[in-house]
């Protein structure tokens, strides 16, 4: 899940008493792009979307449950014929609604519109330079399009960032990528790791190894003190970390603000457009629904449904591997339960972290992940991973 | 919304950290398990890098903060 605005900051009441405080709204299925890393596999609509009175009334339930801010993705939230209805009505709360979108086709008329429903900022998804993130995202135009888009919406005066997904053919470019977006006048640059879900479990040659956490980051941290001096926030996305000696950089101070494990089920929500309710958007339906806003209320699943409140105890049993002998455990838990499931279809042990590959480096030795089962055709399906140790 | 109600959970807890490397540690009052040093003595990258400074900023922002609450409360109750 990205971040990028204050009503998502948690206090200990939110955390004591599980307010859904952030929720991410697949709105629809539907896409104009056809991107090679997509984890849902978007393009077609799905058959049985919400209709406009049923993505109503879950609004006013998420509303009535303490939700601050929605993001509505897709699939592309705007090819559905209602989307400015929905900004309105979730505005209409006083609950900050934002857009991440892949920004093909968004012109100036629809920005306007959508920053009149009560749109507060949009995430534009920038993965790579211009030829490659054309590629990946299986359209000529959509850098372009996303640097445009970007453009309009900050001279309307729009909160803009830009999300890029740091995998093995963005991460030799991070920092060209930075300068071009910072350029179009986004405020946050929001960064992800590739998860090896959906399209990006068939072509797993697009993810990272975890060796190159470290690099990756250092890199990172270089740019992220860079950008303070343009007045751009770099923000690491939930999957980014963990701990380590840039933590205190991008996420915190004396006292806290460092990660504090995955939020799915204890402060998130992620909603699927037929109505599925999970504990976080990019969790697979098979393992992870509470249920269907078309049989339960969202109260109901809320307080009742075991597959969202899986991480409101914050247990460590859950964690194996090296997950379950680190420092941080206890905090951590594994950081992004999406990251690790992706891999082995189970969270807890999560080879993607700064503070494991530097411990490891030390003891010599270096992480690969390697696929051993593909995924099924289907969204948010995941294959089968394995770790491979390695001398360095 | 009614608090009461709702689904309980933990917090999550705050690391301190060491006042010399900057980074996270579960226990100031042991030697830093990532640099040896004493993670309450200001020194090190913490200091070099600026951190010193940022935390010592937010830590007066904090306070000011909650003085201006506490004259608020003050002047609430006396109108
Ligand atoms: S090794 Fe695992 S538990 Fe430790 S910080 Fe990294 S992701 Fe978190
Ligand atoms: S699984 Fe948790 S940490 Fe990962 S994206 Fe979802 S809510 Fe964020
Ligand atoms: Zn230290």
């Amino acid at each position: 899940m990205n971040e990028m605005s204050a009503p998502r900051i948690l206090t200990d009441q939110d955390q004591e008493h599980c307010v859904p405080v952030y929720v991410v709204w697949e709105t629809t299925l539907a896409c104009n792009l056809k991107c090679g890393h997509c984890g849902s596999r978007a393009g077609d609509r799905r058959d049985d979307e919400l209709d406009t009175q049923e993505a109503f009334d879950l609004i006013d339930q998420m509303a009535a449950l303490g939700t601050r801010e929605i993001t509505i993705i897709g699939g592309e939230a705007f090819l559905r014929k209602d989307w400015l209805k929905l900004v309105e009505r979730i505005s209409s709360h006083g609950i900050l609604c934002t857009m991440q979108t892949g920004a093909y086709g968004l012109n100036e008329k629809m920005l306007r519109a959508a920053m009149d429903a009560g749109l507060g900022g949009i995430g534009v998804s920038v993965d790579g330079l211009e030829e490659d993130h054309d590629k990946i995202r299986g359209r000529k135009g959509s850098f372009q399009a996303c640097l445009k888009a970007l453009r309009i919406a900050k001279e309307l005066g729009m909160v803009t960032s830009a999300n890029t997904q740091i995998n093995a053919i963005s991460y030799q470019y991070l920092r060209k990528v930075f300068d071009i977006v910072a350029d179009a006048g986004i405020s946050h640059w929001q960064l992800q790791w590739t998860v090896a879900m959906g399209n990006a479990a068939d072509n797993d040659d697009v993810l990272l190894q975890p060796y190159l956490v470290k690099p990756v980051m250092d890199e990172v941290a270089e740019i992220f003190k860079h950008a303070q001096t343009i007045g751009v926030t770099v923000r690491p996305g939930n999957n980014i970390g963990y701990f380590g000696k840039h933590e205190v950089l991008w996420r915190g101070g004396q006292g806290g603000g460092h990660y504090a494990g995955c939020p799915a089920g204890h402060n998130a929500i992620g909603i699927e457009a037929d109505g599925t309710i999970k504990a976080c958007p990019s969790l697979p339906k098979e393992r992870y629904s509470g249920g269907n806003i078309r049989d339960l209320t969202l109260e109901d699943m809320w307080h009742n449904s075991p597959e969202l409140a899986f991480n409101r105890n914050r247990s460590t049993e859950q964690l194996w591997g090296h997950c379950k002998g680190c420092l941080y455990s206890d905090v951590c838990r594994g950081g992004c339960t999406w990251t690790a499931d992706s891999l082995f279809r189970k969270p807890g042990n999560n080879p993607y972290c700064y503070y494991r590959v530097s411990t490891l480096e030390k003891q010599g030795i270096r992480e690969r992940v390697q696929k051993i089962e593909e995924a099924p055709d289907t969204p948010f399906a995941v294959g089968l991973f394995e770790i491979i140790e390695e001398q360095i | 919304m009614d608090l009461s109600t709702m689904p309980k959970g933990k917090p999550s807890v705050s690391l301190p950290l060491c006042l010399n490397c900057a980074e996270y540690v579960l226990d100031q009052a042991v030697p830093c398990p990532h640099c040896n040093h004493d993670p309450m003595k200001p020194g090190g990258r913490y200091k070099d890098d600026g951190f010193y400074a940022r935390d010592a900023l937010e830590r007066l922002l904090d306070v000011m903060e909650r003085a201006a609450k506490l004259q608020e409360n003050v002047e609430n109750k006396q109108e």
